[in-house]
């Protein structure tokens, strides 16, 4: 079951209206590597992992990445709260505003919509431990992709605090696929 | 320390993390661990960084690639 | 939101993400008596700042975890993504 804490897990910051960078910023939102597979994916796999262990840390991460998808919103939510009509022209974002005002929703920096077959859950430990190692990598690409682009500090400050979770969520993924392995090895039947 | 699968073929070998020491709490915060060894910066990519491949920045903020 | 709540807000923030931390690290060293340790002590402290908190500005959590004063105070504004700590 899920509780929810009112506040951010990070104190995120935004210095201005852009909704250029929201544009950009809302793929980890709704986009292919962001923050709602994450959670998602972590969490439909833990139900068939084998051990606590594995349990406990895909709950866990799959809990923390709710907390980074709420982060991720905050962030779009206030680049583009303020902005005025004109704003939205010149960023290019007159098909989101027109579906959408400044609501949040869930499609990647093109409107391409979130779809389930951005996640895997294979039902194979190994293999879905290794599915979300290449996730947190993939989620660490994307977050550099966007200090590449951002122009406001906060932002980015905000961005680098995304970037190294998931260094860490790596590092815990792949000490969780080692547990695994020796899980496997001392279940080994010898005749 | 190696350990009795270190070797094995057609598998993945991590390092696991031994904790020592870590960040005060507003440190860990701003940085986004509070485990020194797991702290890798990134260098923002400028015009004279973009040349390089990219993934040479990942672990060590991009100068020493 | 006046800068003395920010302040403390932001300081539960630090201690409990140093818990989200060691909570993570546990789970795949659940044998590490001094992250536990460490652990347990990061619970004091939170609990302590989320109590001082709450007493001041109302409850961080619903369903049943903490009681609330008169009227209501769950549905109290700011809600999280309100904050700006630029």
């Amino acid at each position: 079951m899920w509780i929810y804490e009112k506040k951010l897990e990070y104190p995120a910051k935004i210095c201005g209206t852009n909704p250029k960078l929201a544009k950009a910023v809302i793929t980890q939102y709704g986009g292919p590597d962001g923050e709602l597979g994450a959670s998602l994916r972590y969490l439909t796999q833990r139900y068939t992992m084998p051990t606590g262990r594995s349990k406990a840390i895909l709950n866990d991460i799959g809990t923390e990445e709710l907390a980074h998808l709420e982060i991720v919103a905050t962030l779009v939510y206030n680049l583009i709260k303020d902005a005025s009509i004109e704003q939205i022209k010149a960023a290019g974002m007159e098909g989101y505003y027109a579906d959408h005002d400044k609501g949040l929703y869930f499609v990647n920096g093109d409107g391409v919509p979130w779809v389930a077959s951005y996640i895997q859950s294979k039902g194979d430990p190994i293999t879905d431990l290794h599915e979300n190692m290449a996730a947190e990598q993939k989620a660490r690409s994307t977050y550099e992709h966007l200090l590449n682009l951002s122009d406001d500090p906060g932002v980015s400050e905000t961005l680098r605090f995304l970037r190294e979770r998931e260094i860490v969520h790596y590092q815990r993924f792949g000490e969780t696929l080692m547990h695994l392995y020796d899980h496997y090895n001392s279940k080994r039947i010898f005749i | 320390m190696k350990g009795p699968n270190e070797g094995e073929l057609a598998r993945a070998h991590v390092v696991i993390q031994q904790y020592n020491r870590r960040f005060p709490p507003m440190e860990g915060l701003q940085k986004g661990t509070i485990f020194p060894e797991l702290y890798m910066p990134y260098e923002k990519m400028t015009k004279e960084t973009v040349k390089r491949d990219s993934w040479r920045s990942f672990g060590r903020g991009g100068r020493n690639g | 939101m006046d800068n003395d709540q920010k302040t403390m807000l932001l300081n539960i923030m630090a201690e409990e993400f140093t818990a989200v931390e060691f909570n993570l690290y546990l789970d795949t060293h659940p044998d590490d008596k001094k992250a536990l340790a460490d652990y347990n002590e990061t619970v004091k402290k939170l609990a302590e700042l989320k109590s001082q908190y709450e007493k001041k500005y109302g409850p961080l959590t619903n369903f049943g975890y903490v009681p609330s004063q008169y009227p209501w105070q769950w549905v109290e504004e700011p809600w999280p993504w309100q904050l700006n700590f630029a």
